[in-house]
């Protein structure tokens, strides 16, 4: 292969040259030019090693179909680059992948060597003992995947939504048609190709159009209603017509790399085009043989002459273009056409513009190691000769590519006896095929056929398409007349014929596989790995159907399809995730007081529903553990303050707000005086504790509902499907106001001295706000609504205000505070506080699996409701299971032992079936020893015994005590 | 900041508050048509409206919305002014901004002046409002307590740094697990 660039043609501006290096070699291309197209100009054969055996591989395809892939080591180091379409810097180095020391002089080769061991599936048997995960490693190093560069480049990626009336995809003939009749109508187009710019076979196959491409598309540039996205591939088509889109190097966007679209469309038309198929013979992977596409691509997009000597292999009309093109710029060409008569005159046409025909020839084995030397050809006569060559260009037919038609499920693959391939059936409605995507070849014919779409995909949108003329273009070869070939047997044992390059997959391969059993298509693809490599079978997908229908004596069509998935090319997952990264990945909550917590040094991680809450706020050399413990021990022996504001908040009015309570809670509500509050149990349906709170009674038919804080959305969402599904004709609203208010929760035995030094302008004393009261009224200038509740075992106040006045009250309890030693208490010494008092905890105690009577809540149910929600679930669950686990408290044998939450207790510790668990452990500062809260089958039955905690290998004995360490009269809360 | 109030209840009742409150029933759902004051009414369900407001207004909006809404049986309100965050993006580049995040079609001929929709923002629910008139703006209304995560990804979609503090993060460190 000598392969070289021409003085003329190409959209390359060689004005413009670039400096660039590969595998060492330092060489130079054009602005305009791929990595691929460079390498070629500068006569590059061997680029890459193939993925299983590392035998010498060129390329073979001008664009996706292709599988060379290269490391770009500077600028922005980044591997498995494709190379047929990464455009070529300036001064960028490049080199081969999973190649030492580079492709030409790869050690890896050595693989060939023992190719006989290694056919598919050779790891499934072959590395078996002692374990696969042994060998896993060098296997997968020794594949062929580019390995990261350290330190890799970042792309700046975004991610967007779009919508359309058409989405057009491909800007090939039918794409233009399809997308100018569409924006001519009116409607909102976007125009997704994914090359550097329009036209498609137009240009890759130099049809002079007399510039009618370019027309159009100037055309679509000056239309508002039209987006145009090139460098961009529509990789996945999903329900309701979502289309996702890769743009490389935004042209709007000059400082984004990648941007994935999310794109929904009123209709779309698939004016993808298609992909030109092999003809796979003894060692047709040698670099210098590609797709007769591939060597025309070269020649009119880059002006790159891709050999001197030229084999044009074939079996249908296309390939004559290529010839034709590729003797007019100087090759010396010979066309080997394995059709006896392929087509009367033509030789003598050929003859005359520079082209040897050799029909009824066939091409069986290319000779040449590191690039193709010559070929051995059998005559139509038999007689079997050498030819020498330095580029085998190959035509096997075209294979419409429908992927995206196939990904919605709406399209079948239907076989075309006159292209010998594979079409897509009609879709019902949302789509349309246009052009070569639905197998019409010439680029008039595309051209009408794009119009038409683009006609019938706005007339379901109620706009009429308006005519386009097609200009009258010459373009006489095209895949007609197509004499299936799927492959050339090879004449010897052992000779490799290659059917799908990627994944390095061969003919004995899908032998091997069909003689082991795997007899589906689909089974075959999986064994062998046939159309899974970068390529994903773009055009070896139909030979490897062909193939198999070959060997198992099939007709190709009954033979089957595999599935078209996305994506239809490789995508960087952090073009999908766009910005969605660091604090942007995930939605935390913070409440207004973040700021103020962080300066006080605060340790801040989610504590339910995605609420970013302080854990503790150390001081200088306390651990976690140490700061948890002395915020405790603040609140136990004088006052705390803790944000409290991320607890649920609802308003619920209305006559039968009472009744909703009633319902949904297991106590009575009816009786809660105005001003006055109620613990309550929520269960669902199936008579489990979904969540406890308090209900306010702030009016005779308006209450406020507090939820704990992970359970908030669901209580809602419980809520609301009870008045809107069930109880539609109850008189009852509800308003969601968590967030409106703020909250300082003032704890301990001098919280009630602390509210006072805020001078309240209301009644504070026990008699006036007592245990399960509240209050409404003013702290200074700053609005205030009080409930008495506590969580901590202490007497406390909740002081609730709109969230405008969150700091200045935080700053006002602190300066007031100042005097009692205040001190702020998180989420951790919270949890120390709620186990001594033994408070139950949704997703400790609470586990989905408890019901109240369970967690010694018994006293609760409401004796004198008919019903409540879960109550008959839970009677009937009691009923046939006596024998629940019930809240205990433990003690461990050694005070300072832990536990760690979650531990199973089995008898006797052993590894059986297990009796309970310890949902609660903390080191407790009232009895300055380790405690902890368990549910315990049969447990408050089993008061002193010693029950037995798995902890890995370790039995941790416990004592099984009253679940209440600490204020077990609750005389502290009601003081 | 805006005033805001919401309102949950039947429809009736809530014509008749907002009626007694001084205030017009919107004329269509996701409207958002304020009068000479900058006070409007948008109907986001057939139970949820919301009242939009200059600021300067909230006291008097909230007295006069008690009033009304304590004699009625079936609708309740609530001063939510502290629950929303309010965003004001606006510029050339406003939808592009937005589209990052949002997968509602908001071009002008959908998502004309004054609609209002409430929708998903990168992951989180937010009510998005095209400025009446000119429609060159949207407004955004998302929940305090994402805030600071709405405010950080805005920045890096418009293009500039990311603006959320250091300081939180997702997981308990390892010396607290027992």
């Amino acid at each position: 292969m000598t392969a070289r660039r021409l003085a003329r043609g190409g959209l390359v501006d060689r004005s413009v040259p670039l400096a660039f290096r590969f595998d060492g070699m330092d060489l130079s291309g054009f602005a305009g030019d791929t990595v691929a197209s460079a390498l070629m100009a500068n006569n590059v054969a061997l680029v890459g090693r193939s993925f299983k055996l590392h035998r010498p591989r060129g390329f073979f395809g001008a664009g996706h179909e292709d599988g060379i892939m290269v490391s770009r080591l500077a600028p922005r180091p980044a591997t498995n680059q494709l190379a047929t379409v990464t455009p070529l810097e300036a001064d960028a180095s490049y080199v081969s992948v999973s190649t030492w020391p580079d492709a030409r002089r790869d050690v890896g080769a050595v693989a060939q060597w023992f190719s006989r061991l290694l056919p598919a599936g050779f790891y499934y048997k072959t590395f078996m003992a002692p374990n696969w995960h042994l060998f896993e490693p060098f296997i997968r190093g020794a594949a062929g995947l580019g390995r990261v560069p350290d330190p890799a480049w970042q792309p700046v990626s975004e991610s967007r939504y779009g919508d359309c009336d058409v989405l057009v995809v491909g800007a090939g003939p039918a794409g233009l048609g399809a997308a100018l009749t569409a924006a001519r109508s009116g409607a909102s187009v976007m125009l997704v190709d994914d090359g550097e710019g329009p036209g498609g076979r137009l240009v890759s196959d130099g049809i002079d159009d007399g510039g009618w491409a370019s027309r159009t598309f100037a055309e679509l540039h000056t239309m508002a209603s039209v987006r145009l996205l090139c460098r961009a591939t529509v990789w996945g088509y999903h329900e309701h017509n979502l289309l996702t889109v890769i743009e490389r190097r935004p042209a709007d966007a000059p400082d984004l790399d990648l941007r994935n679209w999310k794109i929904r469309a009123g209709q779309v038309v698939i004016a993808a085009g298609a992909h030109e198929r092999p003809i796979p013979f003894a060692d047709g992977d040698r670099p210098g043989i590609m797709l007769a596409s591939a060597a025309r691509s070269f020649l009119h997009r880059h002006g790159v002459l891709a050999g001197e000597r030229a084999v044009v292999f074939a079996n249908n009309d296309s390939a004559r273009g290529a010839a034709l093109d590729l003797a007019a710029a100087g090759a010396a060409v010979t066309l080997v056409d394995i059709r006896p008569d392929p087509g009367g005159t033509q030789a003598a046409m050929l003859a005359g513009r520079g082209v040897t025909l050799v029909a009824g020839g066939c091409v069986l084995r290319a000779i040449g190691r590191k690039r193709v030397e010559a070929v051995q050809l059998r005559q139509a006569d038999g007689r079997l000769s050498t030819f020498p060559c330095d580029l085998v260009a190959v035509s096997g037919g075209w294979n419409p590519a429908f992927h995206l038609a196939s990904q919605t499920r709406e399209a079948r693959s239907v076989w075309h006896d006159d292209l010998a391939t594979f079409v897509a059936s009609h879709g019902e409605g949302r789509f349309r095929l246009a052009g070569a995507a639905r197998g019409i070849f010439e680029a008039g014919a595309c051209i009408r056929d794009g119009v038409e779409a683009g006609q019938a995909a706005v007339r379901t949108l109620g706009r009429t398409g308006p005519a386009i003329e097609a200009p009258d273009l010459d373009d006489p070869f095209v895949a007609r007349s197509v004499a299936p070939l799927w492959f050339v047997p090879p004449r010897r044992p052992g000779e490799k014929v290659f059917v799908d390059l990627s994944g390095d997959v061969t003919t004995a391969d899908l032998g091997l596989a069909l003689r082991e059993g795997y007899d589906s298509i689909e089974l075959v693809k999986r064994y062998t790995t046939a159309g899974m490599g970068v390529d994903q079978g773009k055009s070896g997908n139909v030979n490897v159907i062909g193939i198999v229908g070959a060997l198992t004596g099939q007709a190709t069509d009954l033979v089957g399809t595999t599935t078209f998935r996305p994506p239809f090319v490789p995508v960087e997952f952090g073009a999908i995730a766009g910005a969605r990264q660091q604090a942007r990945l995930y939605p935390w909550r913070h409440t207004p007081l973040a700021d103020w917590h962080l300066a006080r040094g605060a340790v801040m991680y989610e504590a339910g529903l995605r609420w970013q809450r302080p854990g503790y706020y150390p001081l200088p050399g306390e651990d976690g553990k140490a700061a948890a413990s002395r915020e405790a021990r603040a609140v136990r022996n004088g006052v705390g303050v803790y944000d409290g504001t991320p607890l649920g908040k609802f308003q619920i009015k209305g006559p039968d707000a009472g009744r909703l309570l009633d319902l949904v809670y297991i106590s009575d509500f009816g009786k809660v005086a105005v001003g006055r509050g109620k613990y309550g149990v929520m269960m669902s349906d199936d008579g489990l504790i979904m969540d406890d709170g308090v209900a306010f009674r702030l009016a005779e038919n308006r209450w406020l509902l507090h939820s704990s804080t992970g359970a908030a959305d669901k209580v809602h969402a419980h809520l609301e499907q009870i008045m809107q599904v069930h109880r539609p004709d109850w008189q009852v609203s509800i308003l969601p106001v968590t967030t409106q208010w703020a909250n300082a929760t003032l704890c301990g035995p001098r919280a009630r001295d602390l509210l006072a030094a805020l001078k309240p302008d209301f009644d504070i004393s026990r008699a006036a706000l007592p245990f399960m009261g509240m209050a409404e009224g003013h702290l200074g200038t700053i609005p205030v609504r009080v409930f008495r509740v506590s969580w901590t075992g202490e007497m406390s106040f909740e002081l609730n205000t709109p969230a405008r006045h969150a700091t200045a009250l935080w700053e006002m309890v602190m300066a007031a505070g100042a005097p009692f030693a205040i001190t702020p208490v998180g989420s951790e010494a919270n949890h120390i506080l709620r186990v001594e008092a033994g408070y139950i905890s949704t997703g400790h105690e609470v586990d989905g699996t408890a019901d109240p009577y369970d967690l010694g809540l018994g006293a609760l149910v409401s004796a004198t409701k008919p019903d409540f929600l879960g109550k008959h679930a839970m009677m009937m669950r009691r009923a046939l299971d006596p024998e629940r686990c019930e809240l205990v408290g433990l003690l461990p044998g050694d005070p300072e032992r832990s536990v760690p939450e979650g531990a199973p207790l089995t008898p006797g510790g052993d590894k059986v079936g297990q009796e309970g668990f310890v949902s609660a452990c903390v080191r407790s500062v009232a009895l300055d020893r380790v405690i902890a809260l368990g549910l315990l089958r049969r447990g408050r039955s089993r008061m002193g015994e010693i029950v037995h905690a798995r902890v890995r290998n370790e039995i941790v004995p416990l004592r099984v005590v009253a679940p209440v360490f600490h204020d077990a009269d609750r005389a502290r809360v009601r003081s | 900041m805006a005033a805001l109030f919401e309102a949950r209840g039947q429809a009736a009742a809530l014509a008749h508050a907002l009626a007694a409150a001084g205030l017009s029933w919107p004329q269509a759902h996701h409207r958002f048509e304020p009068d000479e004051t900058g006070t409007g009414t948008v109907l986001l369900g057939p139970a949820r409206l919301l009242v939009i407001a200059p600021a300067a207004q909230e006291s008097a909006l909230a007295e006069a919305l008690g009033r009304a809404f304590d004699g009625e049986a079936m609708a309740d309100f609530e001063l939510v002014s502290d629950m929303y965050a309010v965003f004001s993006v606006s510029g050339a580049g406003a939808l592009d901004v937005l589209r990052q995040g949002a997968p509602l079609d908001l071009s002008g001929q959908v998502f004309a002046p004054g609609s209002v929709a409430g929708t998903e923002l990168w992951s989180v629910t937010a009510i998005i409002l095209r400025h009446p008139g000119s429609g060159t703006g949207f407004t955004l209304f998302v929940d305090t307590s994402l805030a600071g995560y709405v405010a950080d990804w805005l920045a890096v979609a418009s293009g500039a740094p990311p603006v959320l503090k250091p300081g939180t993060m997702a997981s308990p460190p390892p010396a607290l697990t027992p």
